[in-house]
């Protein structure tokens, strides 16, 4: 289970999103809807750290992954992101072999046995509906891959890692209409198994997937929790005029 | 519709110019250069100050200040180059940069006289083969370090952000995820590197000398190919065509090296993507 309380981010002093809190549970979808540059996507990084990678952030208040406080420093980040997984708005495979995409983190993180190198390869692939597609091909590279179809392997070789959560940024933003579709079923299907969190844009996307929704509106030039809850209750009634013209206009 | 069909026109003649200048030189250097190359000439050590014999010994001399020069600069122009490309924002990194293209600016006999003190003189070098090495590994640096850095800050920075997402080391996310689609921006770093030293003369003159026996070892003083051309171009009279046949088999090598490491390249991208 992953807990924010209060968590605001910063770049070089300056706060782009802050007061939100939300809770991740197993087996939960939880949308992150808002405008455009609202800091959706840098809170959902600050979830798993990969914020450290951005020159100049800092992330205020508290974030627990298992009830251990990520914010303290006594976690490696390493062993977080191995645990709470993280897919792009744009499909970014390694410029390596399919294969090698799926068991490059798996031997980082000390699994050398071929054997059990293979048998993760295969369940991870077949957890993405993509093993039937590239089983005769798993040699060749993953850049010849569809987009849809890189989008798989990245979370394929995210679930090799068998985490506990997955944070998707917009994954479906830079797909074709039918990849998106695809995408968008296996994540609902991801659903039943981890906890998940999604920033979209998509409204018709949140409506569809989400178990929870969270709401970030601009204030005051900076990004704001306006609304959270169980995704039906908070698109009847979303209890705040910011979130309600958000929610509505689309 | 006619101005942009007069602009591509106008591209195409500029660029056959370019290739027109090419083919010029190499041809007008094996019309007037390919009457003395043969085995010996390529064998042999130049006699009578280079009328006569061959160029062997300043091939063995080239090779090895090259190879000095460019084992020292690699290594050091890599890491230089990760550590630039990964902390592009920090003050340092900057000065660091900008001092780079200020060497990058000066000229060759600047370089040589710098040899000459540091090499030659206060590490008691002398003119020998590793003090041209050195001298010319200092000066291909800023080259080998600026191309090599762009390279590595080409590859998106999503790849960065997707390595570390899946927990991967800062070791594992250069070597396996960085450098593959680098590698071939990177070569082209070498061959401007190797190049450099390759036709460099006026450093050379200052460091390595310019005796023109096969050299025993490295601190032997040697002369390269280009100090070579140059001395029987302007000092030695009658021996134009050894000029020539000299340049042309310097091109022929600055070719054959610049083939050899695009091919490694070709060949290291596609090992590191299995």
């Amino acid at each position: 289970m992953i807990s924010a309380e209060n968590v605001s981010v910063a770049f070089d002093g300056k706060i782009v999103v802050e007061a939100v809190s939300l809770e991740l549970h197993c087996c939960r979808i939880t949308a992150i809807v808002g405008p455009s540059g609202c800091g959706k996507s840098s809170f959902l990084s600050a979830l798993n750290r990969l914020t450290d990678l951005m020159p100049g952030s800092s992330i205020g208040g508290r974030i627990h992954v298992d009830g251990v406080d990520i914010l303290s420093g006594k976690e490696p980040p390493v062993g977080l992101r191995q645990r709470v997984g993280m897919i792009f708005q744009r499909p970014n495979p390694f410029p390596l072999s399919i294969e090698r995409n799926i068991q490059l983190a798996l031997r980082e993180h000390g699994e050398r046995n071929r054997a059990k190198l293979a048998e993760a390869t295969e369940k991870s692939l077949r957890r993405v509906g993509l093993w039937d597609e590239v089983k005769d091909r798993l040699g060749e590279s993953a850049m010849r891959l569809s987009g849809g179809q890189q989008q798989r392997l990245c979370i394929a070789r995210a679930l090799a890692l068998e985490p506990q959560a997955l944070l998707f940024d917009e994954p479906t933003s830079a797909l074709d209409p039918l990849s998106a579709r695809v995408i968008e079923d296996l994540i609902q299907e991801l659903g039943h198994q981890l906890a998940i969190a999604i920033v979209t844009h998509d409204l018709s996307q949140a409506k569809r997937l989400a178990d929870d929704l969270t709401v970030i509106c601009y204030r005051d030039g900076r990004g704001v929790m306006v609304a959270c809850g169980p995704a039906t209750d908070v698109f009847r009634d979303p209890g705040d005029s910011d979130a309600a013209l958000y929610l509505g206009e689309r | 519709m006619r101005r942009e069909s007069g602009l591509k026109a106008l591209l195409w003649a500029i660029s056959m110019g370019v290739c027109a200048l090419l083919v010029w030189i190499v041809a007008d250097l094996v019309s007037r250069g390919t009457g003395p190359i043969s085995l010996e000439f390529l064998m042999a050590a130049p006699r009578d100050a280079g009328r006569a014999g061959g160029i062997g010994s300043l091939l063995v001399s080239t090779f090895w200040i090259v190879a000095v020069a460019t084992g020292v600069a690699l290594p050091i122009g890599f890491f230089s180059a990760v550590l630039l490309a990964e902390d592009t924002h920090s003050r340092m990194s900057r000065a660091v940069r900008s001092c780079l293209d200020m060497l990058n600016a000066v000229p060759s006999i600047v370089f040589g006289l710098f040899g000459n003190a540091l090499f030659c003189v206060a590490l008691g070098m002398g003119y020998s083969i590793l003090s041209g090495g050195l001298t010319l590994s200092c000066m291909i640096l800023p080259i080998l370090i600026r191309t090599m850095e762009q390279s590595l800050r080409a590859v998106p920075k999503e790849q960065r952000f997707a390595a570390s997402a899946l927990g991967l080391s800062d070791v594992t996310t250069l070597f396996r995820v960085l450098l593959p689609p680098a590698s071939s921006g990177m070569a082209v770093g070498l061959i401007l590197g190797v190049g450099r030293a390759l036709s460099e003369t006026a450093a050379l003159i200052f460091t390595a000398g310019y005796v023109t026996r096969f050299p025993d070892n490295l601190l032997d003083s040697g002369r390269s190919l280009s100090v070579h051309i140059f001395d029987l171009a302007m000092n030695v009279p009658g021996a134009d065509e050894r000029a020539y046949a000299s340049a042309l088999v310097l091109v022929v090598i600055l070719f054959v090296i610049n083939s050899c490491v695009r091919l490694a390249a070709r060949h290291f991208q596609a090992r590191l993507a299995t």
